[in-house]
């Protein structure tokens, strides 16, 4: 799993854009994380993906204009799953191997899973 | 001052004297404004083409040109016209009308999503919300598209912000660019030492040093270091096709001395190229015996088709520049032998194509044009078989152009294209030398072209056919001719005429001089229909998917296969 960490200015389209930089490469990109950061009309969007194609990808991200910076994460991802319960939501965080560990246990619970890195 | 107004005043102080379009509701305040601004409007009768036509002035100017449209089908229409300038990374700016922003989502009448459609093809856009940020958007996507890697830019400006004052305080306010252009020559002294070293080196210009402006300079690098200097499609023109050392284009349909010193040199000083498959043929088999230099603007073309490259980002004219400098220090070898190869490759390569046949030949078509226009004309081509005929064929010299749409290939693009350079250059012959079926998506600009007084001309190379699918389907497809015969309808002069054009047929191989010597003194524009022979086929060609071993001469080709020259270079892994 490779991470690529964005420090983007939040305009109109910045999802988009970044996002069909990997669509028409054919590229799958397996989890998006996107929010507002410490700079004010900024956000910061994590992308992680097992494609072999996407660690050649940095300097077609750092040529979108809203992009301003960009680089991979080596190591460190986070994870963050939720799963709905029969006893209601369950939140599971931690280590990117140990969340997946966990996402592998639980048989067929509705979930969502994340990675995050900084 | 309302946002319209303020539109156009940005537009004046970027230095646009002149602006390509076609009104509509959304952008009646914007056309209301250019009544009395001083902007020359040149009205067009299809969108597509105030895009072309922009894109035709920016690649003769150098400098950003902006069309106009509305919303809706406006905006639709401009969208080939931007791909065109996009991947051929020429400054256009389109700026498109939308609904007003209360309605902005609800499908309102002639409403589209013009900043989703035209995201893929544009190197940046803006949908402006309030009147106050039209003077920095402006400035910015005119930075955007004149800085760096050159590309088109698109503006979308809704109504309701178009009728809104401006603040006077925004208009003032001093603009700061986001990002500058990037460069990187770390590696540079690694390329000096390429080339040092290199026994049987050569330049490759492309696209890139055309937009630069460097061909001078890079004729000196050539002359320095003993290099001959091959060009793409892009890159014909940027260099003297009469210089001893340029051998001409490379590709599928290059010259053999051309493909075959790039394939058997030991280092390639690349120029301005993005190494598209159109100019190595088969990817995996290309470059693998060389060493490579990589010169370009965008850091993400390096590298990005070509793996094993040594990387240097910036623009072709600084690059070449320090180039020079690092290796004027140096002794560089004299590399006769090398020298004595290439010019006897090149005598090798140098058919005599004033070919006379009963039905006329395209070659012949083409040595006229090079012996009959002016030394300062543009040649805009449309694309097919015209389109290579021209790239093999013609010859750039003196202060010549040459414009064609490369990297989308666009068919019609070459005739407005035309009339757009003339606005450029109006002291210039400007002529497009078009095929049957290309000029009639595009021919209904006629009536542009004579009510502004753009008097270009346009040679068709009438096959009847779509004559590179035709080729193709011959050569590729077992003869399966489908959906490629045109027949003889329309009377390309009769055409002319119901414009109030002057149209010349010929018929005869002997005609051809007298009508182009008519279309340089005429004072209307003027349509040239050669009937030429539908059977020549444009070879020689290195067929889809094939390398530079698999090339197609073709009944007429000389090439005796690199082997008349002794004394071979080895080439270096």
């Amino acid at each position: 799993m490779q991470v690529l960490s964005l420090l983007v200015h939040d305009d109109w389209g910045v999802a988009q854009r970044i996002m069909a930089v990997f669509t028409r490469k054919r590229i799958s990109v397996d989890t998006i994380l996107a929010g507002p950061c410490e700079r004010e009309g900024c956000a910061r969007v994590i992308l992680a993906s097992q494609h072999p194609q996407f660690p050649k990808m940095l300097e077609h991200v750092r040529r979108v204009h809203d992009v301003i910076e960009a680089d991979y994460i080596e190591n460190n991802a986070e994870g963050f799953a939720l799963f709905r319960t029969p006893e209601g939501r369950r939140p599971v965080s931690g280590k990117a191997e140990d969340v997946d560990a966990k996402v592998a246990e639980s048989d067929g619970a509705p979930f969502v899973k994340v990675y995050g890195a900084m | 001052m309302r946002g319209s107004r303020v539109a156009l005043e940005m537009l004046k102080e970027q230095g646009i004297r002149t602006v390509f379009g076609h009104p509509g509701g959304a952008v009646l305040p914007l056309y209301d404004d250019l009544y009395d601004i001083g902007i020359r409007h040149i009205l067009t009768r299809h969108e597509q083409n105030a895009a072309h036509m922009a894109d035709g002035m920016a690649r003769v100017s150098r400098k950003p040109a902006v069309c106009i449209a509305t919303s809706g089908p406006g905006a639709t229409n401009l969208v080939t016209g931007i791909a065109t300038a996009y991947m051929d990374s020429s400054p256009v700016v389109a700026i498109t009308g939308q609904v007003a922003t209360s309605v902005m989502g609800s499908d309102a009448f002639q409403e589209v999503d013009a900043f989703g459609l035209m995201m893929p093809v544009v190197k940046h856009n803006w949908r402006i919300e309030h009147s106050d940020d039209i003077p920095r958007v402006f400035r910015e996507a005119f930075h955007v598209a004149s800085h760096g890697r050159t590309a088109p830019v698109h503006i979308d400006l809704p109504l309701d912000v178009q009728r809104e004052e401006v603040d006077e305080g925004k208009i003032k306010q001093k603009f700061v660019p986001r990002r500058q252009p990037t460069r990187d020559l770390s590696r540079l002294l690694d390329a000096i030492k390429f080339i040092e070293e290199a026994e049987a080196p050569v330049i490759m210009v492309g696209g890139g040093a055309r937009w630069s402006e460097t061909g001078t300079d890079i004729l000196r690098l050539a002359e320095m270091i003993h290099a001959p200097i091959v060009t793409t499609l892009m890159g014909k023109g940027s260099v003297p096709d009469d210089h001893p050392l340029v051998l001409g284009p490379v590709g599928m349909h290059g010259k053999l001395v051309a493909t075959y010193v790039l394939n058997n040199c030991d280092t390639i000083v690349a120029l301005g190229t993005r190494f598209s498959d159109r100019s190595t043929g088969k990817m995996s088999e290309f470059g693998k015996q060389q060493r490579i230099v990589h010169v370009d603007i965008d850091s993400s073309e390096v590298g990005k088709n070509v793996k094993h490259v040594v990387g240097l980002v910036g623009d072709v004219y600084t690059v070449v520049h320090a180039l020079i400098a690092g290796l004027e220090q140096r002794a560089i070898k004299k590399r006769s032998a090398w020298m004595e190869r290439v010019a006897g490759l090149k005598k090798e390569c140098a058919c005599d194509f004033n070919y006379s046949a009963k039905r006329i030949l395209p070659q012949k078509v083409v040595w006229e044009l090079n012996r009959n226009l002016p030394s300062d004309a543009i040649l805009t081509t449309e694309v097919g078989r015209n389109q290579m005929w021209a790239e093999h064929f013609f010859e750039v010299r003196g202060k010549r152009m040459f414009i064609t749409s490369g990297g989308l290939g666009t068919m019609g693009f070459g005739f407005p294209a035309a009339i757009g350079a003339k606005v450029a250059a109006p002291d210039r012959f400007v002529m497009d030398l078009a095929g049957d079926g290309s000029f009639q998506m595009t021919m209904k600009e006629l009536v542009t072209a004579r009510e502004n007084g753009l008097n270009v001309a346009v040679l068709i190379l009438n096959d009847n056919a779509l004559g590179m699918v035709l080729q193709w389907q011959r050569m590729f497809y077992g003869q399966r001719y489908s959906a490629v015969h045109l027949g003889r309808i329309p009377d390309f002069t009769k055409i002319a005429d119901a414009y109030s054009c002057e149209g010349i047929r010929v018929e005869r191989e002997g005609e051809i001089p007298e009508a182009i010597e008519r279309a340089t003194k005429a004072d209307t524009p003027v349509v040239i229909d050669v009937t030429i022979d539908q059977d020549e086929d444009m070879l020689p060609i290195m067929p889809p998917g094939k390398s530079a071993k698999e090339i197609i001469l073709g009944p007429r080709c000389i090439w005796k296969g690199g082997e008349t020259v002794a004394s071979p270079v080895v080439a270096r892994a």
